[in-house]
């Protein structure tokens, strides 16, 4: 627990990161953020909003505002399911979902999520099964997901996976892709050369087209690459 | 599970559409689906007993719903749900959220009456039924619903046999609710 101050999430000018929203602006369809009307269909709309620290409109509001510390370090953003309910209803055709997974990114690019919670933990582990086997084998990722989310709290799983395993739905030897090394030719530089290719095309970062160039769809991987 | 089928005047027999009714029949019956016609139906009323009267002509189709219902008919429940999200990953990293998800799914679809839900997804597949007991266990007011893949519910329409449909991998087991499918039952389509 941190001061009263904290729980009554009072901020001040001094806390306020200026570069926050337009970096979000940044982003493809990002400048739509500055169209929202604070409405709050995107919360009415979300199955999770009710478990959230801040709902949808509260974060696109926080965002704009600045206050990028308690946007990137809060439950909100790993709660999003990325079910697009939102983005389907908003009606000034925000993006939500897809601001939520940059929020996701900048989030564990800076290490500010929440500690020991298993949602970004899962999307980590995810991210490094499937860049290196090209493929996600769910027990070994459940596995690991466990192990650094606090083995201790989820002991009351291993029963339904014993269950799942004995159906011969739960896989423990890890699939994988034959040409690994062409995968990891293909990721290892992505940047650098994506970086090469908007300079030669006086474009900015393709971003967006690059992620979507993985060999795997990437599932949770959305939220950390 | 057979289907009912309902030839309305067009393509009744000497009607103008009985090519229609001859090939359905014939490409069901290579099919291997069972199509028994719905006996003693009348008339919908088309559009033109409508223009007269729109009490008798509801009449009319009640009488051959009320015959489809007495010998047995399967459709998907009306399920305003089918696309809403059944939470993904957060049954394995966020339980409680999860399984609310899952619970709000499950009691829509039992209560508009369905028998079993179909999914398309796999991850709707895996909270709706693996994680069926723990729902319960949370929520006991909800009763067992067989959640499978929609290709599962097609392959047994088909009358492919169990084994080859994977039926030995559920949790929640599909044979209660074929049970009463047989005696004309509902399902509840998920697409999200």
């Amino acid at each position: 627990m941190g001061s009263w101050l904290d729980t009554w999430r009072i901020r001040y000018q001094s806390q306020v990161d200026p570069t926050f929203f337009r970096e979000l602006q940044e982003l493809p369809g990002g400048e739509s953020i500055a169209r929202c009307i604070q409405c709050g269909t995107c919360a009415g709309t979300c199955p999770v909003s009710h478990f959230m620290d801040y709902t949808p409109r509260r974060i696109i509001a926080m965002a704009r505002a600045g206050l990028a510390q308690d946007v990137l370090s809060c439950f909100t953003i790993w709660l999003c399911a990325s079910c697009y309910a939102c983005t389907a209803a908003c009606p000034q055709k925000i993006p939500i979902t897809d601001v939520m997974y940059a929020l996701k990114r900048w989030a564990i690019q800076r290490r500010t999520y929440p500690r020991r919670f298993p949602v970004p933990i899962l999307a980590r582990e995810f991210f490094r099964v499937v860049g290196k086997r090209g493929r996600n084998s769910e027990g070994e990722v459940t596995l690991r997901m466990y192990l650094k989310a606090g083995p201790w709290r989820h002991v009351s799983k291993a029963g339904l996976g014993l269950r799942m395993y004995l159906k011969g739905r739960l896989g423990v030897v890890p699939d994988k892709i034959r040409d690994r090394a062409q995968l990891s030719r293909l990721l290892g530089s992505l940047e650098q050369r994506l970086a090469g290719v908007s300079r030669q095309r006086q474009e900015p970062p393709l971003a967006a087209s690059g992620e979507r160039a993985a060999a795997c769809c990437g599932g949770q991987a959305g939220g950390v690459s | 599970v057979s289907y009912l089928y309902y030839p309305g005047c067009c393509c009744a027999l000497e009607a103008t559409g009985r090519a229609y009714e001859e090939s359905l029949l014939a490409v069901l019956a290579r099919l291997g689906v069972q199509f028994p016609e719905l006996g003693d139906w009348n008339c919908c009323g088309a559009t033109m007993y409508m223009a007269v009267d729109e009490k008798r002509s509801w009449a009319l189709s009640l009488r051959n719903l009320a015959l489809a219902e007495k010998q047995g008919g399967n459709g998907p429940v009306d399920w305003p749900l089918k696309t809403r999200c059944c939470g993904g990953s957060l049954t394995g990293t966020v339980e409680e959220v999860g399984l609310r998800l899952a619970y709000i799914l499950l009691r829509e679809a039992k209560q508009r009456g369905a028998d079993v839900v179909v999914t398309a997804c796999p991850f709707c597949e895996c909270n709706l039924e693996c994680f069926q007991k723990k729902v319960r266990r949370k929520y006991p007011d909800l009763a067992a619903l067989p959640a499978v893949f929609f290709t599962q519910l097609v392959g047994v329409a088909m009358g492919i046999p169990a084994k080859e449909l994977g039926l030995h991998r559920l949790l929640v087991p599909l044979e209660p609710a074929l049970a009463r499918v047989h005696r004309g039952g509902s399902y509840a389509a998920a697409t999200a």
